[in-house]
């Protein structure tokens, strides 16, 4: 069962509550595969991978990216599409391996858990 | 999909008047996404006013707004702030550390042959950067008991170490000299005077650095969506 999977299985409430600490992983990550990309990009792309389980709302993305700006790890710039001006973010340095570090703290928190959920049900299941 | 200058017009309105947003560069990120988001669920069937309401929800309505607003500001007073450290450190581990050799050798040598010239210099510099870095270790120190360890690498260390040591330490000198008869030798008086003044200079200067770079972000214009 993939994780998406697994955030879908559970009501709204913590099912936002989970994302909340992973957002920022969630950037970062997306941000390390492609060059840059833009708020509503993310959002979309988001739904993309997790075939619409699981939506990020724009009132905690762009807090999310403004953090990750102002922390240094990501840097913008502005291009004009269609008229109107679109903010890209994309990977600072540090940012690059901010990323590489979060996600392997995410996998190996992911794999913990995992272990605890299984060994879980196990001792559920009778001798 | 493109929208019509007319539906461009009501997305702006409606973050300026009836959301009461005020920052430009938030408003025209927001408008940029309004727009896309706007477009393509008009393209799926939604009216206008349906699709305007629908990502409006999305951002958590006012309220939503006006927090991501007061967020921004001062995420970008945080990025100030940590650009200013990180000008200062470029001087003491970075690359202009020959600045900072420089500015050493110089007011040594001013110092030798004119010191009372630099005294008042002195004085006030020492008051505004020693305001600087106890504020910024207050800062810490609370950033520190708010998260209780959980803390991000580079927010970690905002101010630079060296720096703060090398003042702190030069003035605690400087000062039991003076009041406790520590009994420095001549020589060694000069030679912490001169470090403070150094880094004194070398923190106006990336202050001037941050402050240029700031205007001319500040500068750059940020077109009207309609």
């Amino acid at each position: 069962m993939s994780n998406s999977r697994i955030f879908a299985t559970m009501n709204p409430t913590n099912n936002a509550q989970l994302l909340k600490g992973s957002l920022s992983v969630i950037i970062l990550k997306l941000l390390e595969d492609r060059d840059r990309m833009y708020g509503y990009e993310i959002t979309q792309q988001v739904k993309a991978i997790t075939e619409g389980d699981m939506a990020i709302t724009e009132g905690a993305l762009y807090p999310a990216l403004h953090k990750l700006e102002a922390d240094g790890l990501l840097t913008t710039e502005t291009e004009i599409v269609d008229g109107r001006a679109r903010k890209y973010y994309s990977l600072t340095k540090t940012g690059h391996s901010a990323a590489t570090d979060r996600v392997a703290e995410l996998r190996a928190f992911m794999n913990t858990l995992q272990t605890i959920l299984n060994q879980s049900t196990n001792a559920l299941i009778p001798a | 999909m493109n929208l019509t200058t007319t539906q461009l017009a009501a997305i702006d309105r409606h973050l300026r008047q009836d959301n009461w947003l005020l920052n430009q560069a938030l408003i025209a990120e927001l408008t940029d996404h309004y727009a896309v988001a706007v477009a393509e669920k008009m393209s799926a069937g939604a009216t206008f006013d349906v699709a305007l309401y629908d990502v409006h929800t999305g951002f958590g309505g006012r309220k939503g707004l006006l927090l991501m607003e007061e967020n921004y500001q001062t995420q970008n007073y945080r990025a100030l702030q940590l650009l200013e450290w990180k000008e200062v450190r470029t001087f003491i581990e970075g690359s202009r550390w020959p600045i900072t050799i420089l500015i050493f050798g110089i007011i040594y040598g001013l110092n030798h042959y004119v010191q009372d010239v630099l005294n008042v210099g002195l004085m006030a510099g020492m008051g505004f950067v020693s305001c600087a870095l106890l504020a910024s270790l207050v800062q810490t120190i609370v950033f520190f008991y708010r998260t209780r360890g959980e803390v991000d690498v580079t927010v970690a260390r905002p101010s630079s170490p060296i720096f703060s040591v090398a003042y702190f330490l030069a003035l605690l000198l400087i000062s039991l000299n003076k009041y406790v008869s520590f009994g420095l030798p001549a020589g060694g008086v000069l030679l912490l005077n001169t470090i403070i003044e150094t880094l004194c200079l070398v923190y106006y200067t990336a202050l001037a650095i941050c402050i240029r770079r700031a205007l001319l972000a500040s500068r750059k214009p940020i077109p009207k969506s309609a």
